[in-house]
Formats: C-alpha cells, sequence, structure tokens
C-alpha cells in the first residue's frame, strides 16, 4: 500500500471523528521539492475550485476562485492536497465546539475537546492521514490542539507566510503555520511557503534559510517564565519539569510583570474582536455567501447574518463592536493597542536575555467538553497568555509532544526572537530527538 | 465607562445581527467582566507609548489625507440647485 492509500485510510476509517469537511481531488504531476509530500488544508484557506467554508453555513456553497498563495506554492512545489479540514467558524473560537458542521472530536477521548480553532487539522495529523497540515493560528490556534493531541504545531514569526486567500480573523496578529509529522518536514515545507507575498501587504521578504543547525545547548540561554506555574496542577508541572532536566543545560526563571499578564485575556478580546468585526462586516450575503430573503439591502444582509453565523461568531463579533463605538474606541480599543506594545516590550527584553522560553503547550490535558459548555474552564491562565504574547509580538512559536497524563497527551512549547525562526526549529528538533530518547529508556 | 443594555442596540444595528432577549443578557454579562479587567488599565502608565498596529512597518502607499480650507458653501455654489444658500432637492 503506497502513502496516499495508507493516508486515505486512516481519513475513512476517522470519519466519524468529524475532522474533515470534504476531500480534494488532485493529482499533482509535478516533480518539485515537495512531490513526496500529502497535506491537509484547514477549511478557512482557499484552493481553486474546492467549496471554502471557513467552518461557517454562511459560506456552505462558496467556491473559491483562486489559490491562497500558501496553497499555490505548495502545489507548484509538488505537494498534493488531500482534504480540507474542519474548525471553529471562520477561526473564531479555541476549542473545535464551534464549527457549523458540528464538533471534532478528540481520538484519544471523545468527551474532550481537541483545542481549536486549527482543530481538525490536528486530528488530522494525531491520526497520521498527511504529512502535514495546513492551519491558522491567533492566540494559540495551532499551538494548543497540538499540545491536546500529541503533535508538533509550529506558528512562523508574523508575515513570513502569506496570508492571501486565507480568511481572516484578526489581520495583526493572524498566522498562518502547520502541523506536522516530524520537524524536518518542516524545514522543507518552509523553504518553500515561507517566502515574501506581494499580494499579502503583511508579508515580510526574510529570507530564512530554512536549515537544520546543529546548536550547542550549552551555548543557548534558554528561560522559563515563572508565572507560567501559577495555579497549574502539580502532576503537570512535575511532567513539564522532568522533561526540561533532560536538556541538561541550565535554565533560568525569568519574571513577567504581573499586571501585564493579567491584562493579556482582555486585550486579546478586544483587539481580535475589534478587528475581526471590521474583516466580516462586507459579509452581507449580496455578493456572495448564503442570502436569505428580505425586501431591502438591510433586510436581506440582517437575515443573512443572523441566520448563518454561529453563536460564538455573534458573541465576539457584539464585544468588538462595543469596544469600537464612540468613546470606547479611545477607552477600549486604542488603550489595548498600547497594553500591547508594553507586553511586546516585555517580551522583548526577555528575549534580548535569552535566545528561548520554554513553556507549557496548554496548562492541563484537554478539558471535558461539558466542562467547556459549562464555563469551567476559562482558557486565562498564565500558560494560555505566554502562547498568546507569541501572536502579539509575532514570535515563532512552536508546540513539541512532551508526553501523556492519564492517557491524554500535552505538549511543551518554544518560542523565540522575530524572525529566529531557522533557529528555533533547530533547538525544537533536538529538544523532541531528546524528549523522543528519554522517553524510550524510561 | 458606562454600560446600559441600550448599547446592545446599537451594536446590532451597527452588526445587522438580531439578538433575542436571552443573548442579550448574556452579552451585557460578558461585556461588564471585560469593562471590569480593563480597569486595572488605571494602574499602569500608558503616557508616551506608542499603540501596535501592524509589527511590521509598512509605507503608507496611499496619499496622506489632505486637510483642504474649503467652505461648504463654496462646494454647493458649484451644484446647479444651489441658489440664496439653499440647495433645492
Amino acid at each position: 500500500m503506497n502513502k496516499i492509500d495508507i493516508y486515505k485510510k486512516n481519513i475513512d476509517s476517522n470519519r466519524n471523528l468529524n475532522f474533515i469537511l470534504s476531500d480534494i481531488d488532485y493529482k499533482n504531476n509535478i516533480d518539485g521539492p515537495l512531490s513526496k509530500y500529502f497535506y491537509i488544508i484547514k477549511d478557512n484557506i482557499s484552493m481553486k475550485d474546492t467549496i471554502t467554508t471557513g467552518g461557517s453555513l454562511f459560506l456552505k456553497d462558496y467556491k473559491s476562485p483562486y489559490d491562497a498563495t500558501v496553497v499555490e506554492l505548495l502545489n507548484n512545489a509538488g505537494a498534493t492536497p488531500i482534504a480540507k479540514s474542519n474548525l471553529d467558524e471562520f477561526g473564531l473560537g479555541g476549542t473545535g465546539l464551534y464549527s457549523a458542521y458540528g464538533y471534532v472530536k478528540n481520538p484519544f477521548d471523545e468527551n474532550r475537546i481537541t483545542g481549536g480553532s486549527s482543530s481538525g487539522s490536528a486530528v488530522a495529523q494525531a491520526l497520521h492521514c498527511c504529512d502535514f497540515a495546513l492551519g491558522t493560528d491567533t492566540g494559540d490556534s495551532i499551538r494548543k490542539p497540538a499540545s491536546y493531541l500529541g503533535v508538533i504545531g509550529y506558528k512562523p514569526s508574523y508575515g513570513i507566510i502569506s496570508r492571501y486567500g486565507v480568511l481572516p480573523y484578526a489581520p495583526s496578529l493572524d498566522h498562518v503555520g502547520l502541523f506536522a509529522k516530524n520537524i524536518n518536514i518542516i524545514f522543507d515545507v518552509m523553504n518553500v511557503i515561507g517566502n515574501h507575498d506581494k499580494k499579502d501587504f503583511s508579508s515580510q521578504n526574510t529570507n530564512i534559510n530554512f536549515k537544520f543547525t546543529n546548536l550547542k545547548l550549552n551555548n543557548l540561554k534558554i528561560c522559563v517564565i515563572k508565572e507560567m506555574y501559577d495555579g497549574v496542577d502539580k502532576q503537570v508541572i512535575e511532567l513539564f519539569n522532568k522533561t526540561i532536566s533532560k536538556l541538561n543545560t541550565t535554565i533560568r526563571e525569568v519574571s513577567f510583570r504581573k499586571e501585564l499578564l493579567n491584562l493579556i485575556p482582555s486585550t486579546y478580546q478586544i483587539l481580535t474582536y475589534s478587528e475581526a468585526v471590521s474583516c466580516y462586516q462586507s459579509f452581507t450575503g449580496i455578493t456572495f455567501g448564503t442570502k436569505e430573503e428580505g425586501n431591502s439591502f438591510e433586510e436581506i444582509a440582517r437575515n443573512s447574518r443572523t441566520r448563518n453565523f454561529g453563536s460564538e461568531l455573534k458573541r465576539r463579533f457584539t464585544i468588538g463592536s462595543y469596544c469600537t463605538i464612540g468613546e470606547n474606541y479611545e477607552e477600549l480599543f486604542l488603550k489595548s493597542k498600547k497594553i500591547r506594545t508594553l507586553i511586546k516590550n516585555e517580551m522583548d527584553n526577555i528575549l534580548r536575555k535569552n535566545h528561548f522560553v520554554i513553556s507549557l503547550g496548554s496548562d492541563n490535558i484537554a478539558p471535558l467538553i461539558e466542562d467547556v459548555l459549562n464555563k469551567k474552564c476559562s482558557f486565562t491562565s498564565n500558560v494560555d497568555n505566554i502562547l498568546q504574547i507569541s501572536n502579539f509580538g509575532g514570535y515563532p512559536s512552536i508546540t513539541i509532544p512532551m508526553g501523556k497524563i492519564n492517557g491524554m497527551p500535552i505538549g511543551i512549547n518554544i518560542t523565540s526572537r522575530f524572525n529566529s525562526d531557522q533557529y528555533l526549529l533547530s533547538f525544537a528538533k533536538i529538544f523532541y530527538d531528546i524528549i523522543r530518547m528519554e522517553n524510550k529508556h524510561d | 465607562m458606562k454600560i446600559d443594555k441600550k448599547i446592545l442596540d446599537v451594536c446590532s444595528k451597527n452588526l445587522l445581527i438580531d439578538f433575542n432577549e436571552e443573548e442579550k443578557q448574556i452579552l451585557y454579562n460578558e461585556l461588564l467582566k471585560i469593562i471590569e479587567d480593563m480597569e486595572n488599565i488605571k494602574n499602569i502608565d500608558l503616557s508616551n507609548i506608542d499603540p501596535t498596529d501592524y509589527l511590521i512597518y509598512k509605507n503608507n502607499c496611499f496619499r496622506e489625507d489632505n486637510d483642504g480650507s474649503y467652505e461648504n458653501n463654496e462646494h454647493l455654489k458649484t451644484l446647479k440647485n444651489f441658489k440664496n444658500n439653499l440647495l433645492k432637492v
């Protein structure tokens, strides 16, 4: 059986987990650097002539008229797309519970969430359905599900992968990234897609060479933000400390201003929800998308939006709208942008003195769906806050598997300086090799 | 910062999305929580702090806004239906 047949078999035998929205029938005859790879696309990323729903009823029949740059580059390099994956509606959700097409189920325990919003891509990777899967990350949407599902999830520096053809959430914090079977695949893929794109105004021209560099651990300055430990279960802390001790090098503890950490959840909500409102105001059902009946433009738009946007989307849009009305613009939105500057400055200071910040990939194993729906989980721990700092500052960040607690995976996260992706990936590869080797011995 | 449930009607109008009473109550509580959290900003000195818009500096490829000094009347005078400082519609 060849690789593609194995992947398709794995998809077919797990369709009940609701992680795939549509299959892609695409034969790639291009002989390029990625010809050996098969990949899955998060369904907020466009591929010409395929349905791109964004996980929303609003685009349930929407066929993309063009390829997103990232898809175009991958296909031109010989990679073959095989399916589009489920997600929280337009990426606005962190659980995998907010797609219009139903919950994405956790393959380790169906009573638990997968994390999100790149839920389907993370599950695809965990079930060995592809070599890599594209995702997007605005808060922790790649790195958190990677932690919950025991896979590698990488968010590059801001602007390295083009966002052209990707449905936005909050453009100033949106990143395209990927899950992958191993870090060598990430190097291969990033050499193709980590390029400047003139069609994306936030695209960077970095010329990063995505090549493994054999870093000497003793020469590296590695730290842990000590506030990360606040409120984390003893069992999780024990696994984390045991894992970082495997590096057998000095790891310093540094401090992050607590009053800034405490402001991250509300700052994140104000900034991202406000940007999202602006992005989706043109979704009226008139020019594209699901159109409902009405006697005027306003009535058609109101009916189309009310009936086809999900509850979580409406909640976030309302908060975003409130934060930009009248005096709130200055009191909430503008002040949040300033807080973002302070958070970024604080992290820049830490990264000036350290090459890597190590943290947990999530504050615990994946929570129960019931607990999430009953709001017993708030996702506002300092572990969550530290993950979001990477989006505030555009830092490259990766989650790799750390181990299991009660049979459920949990990951470890590494963040580095802006545009240090080559070194972040190299360090992550070294660290992951150590973890796997030591776990075999344990 | 003031908040009452009427503001949710303004949001609903701006967003072109209808909410039922139950949804309004949930949203109202959420907004209260955010405002409460943001009260903590008062303890942080934000003077001389530039807001972060984008992480990569970009040149404005459009022309800068030109604040003209025209009186409204000068524009109006060019209209056919403008007579005696009144515009016939």
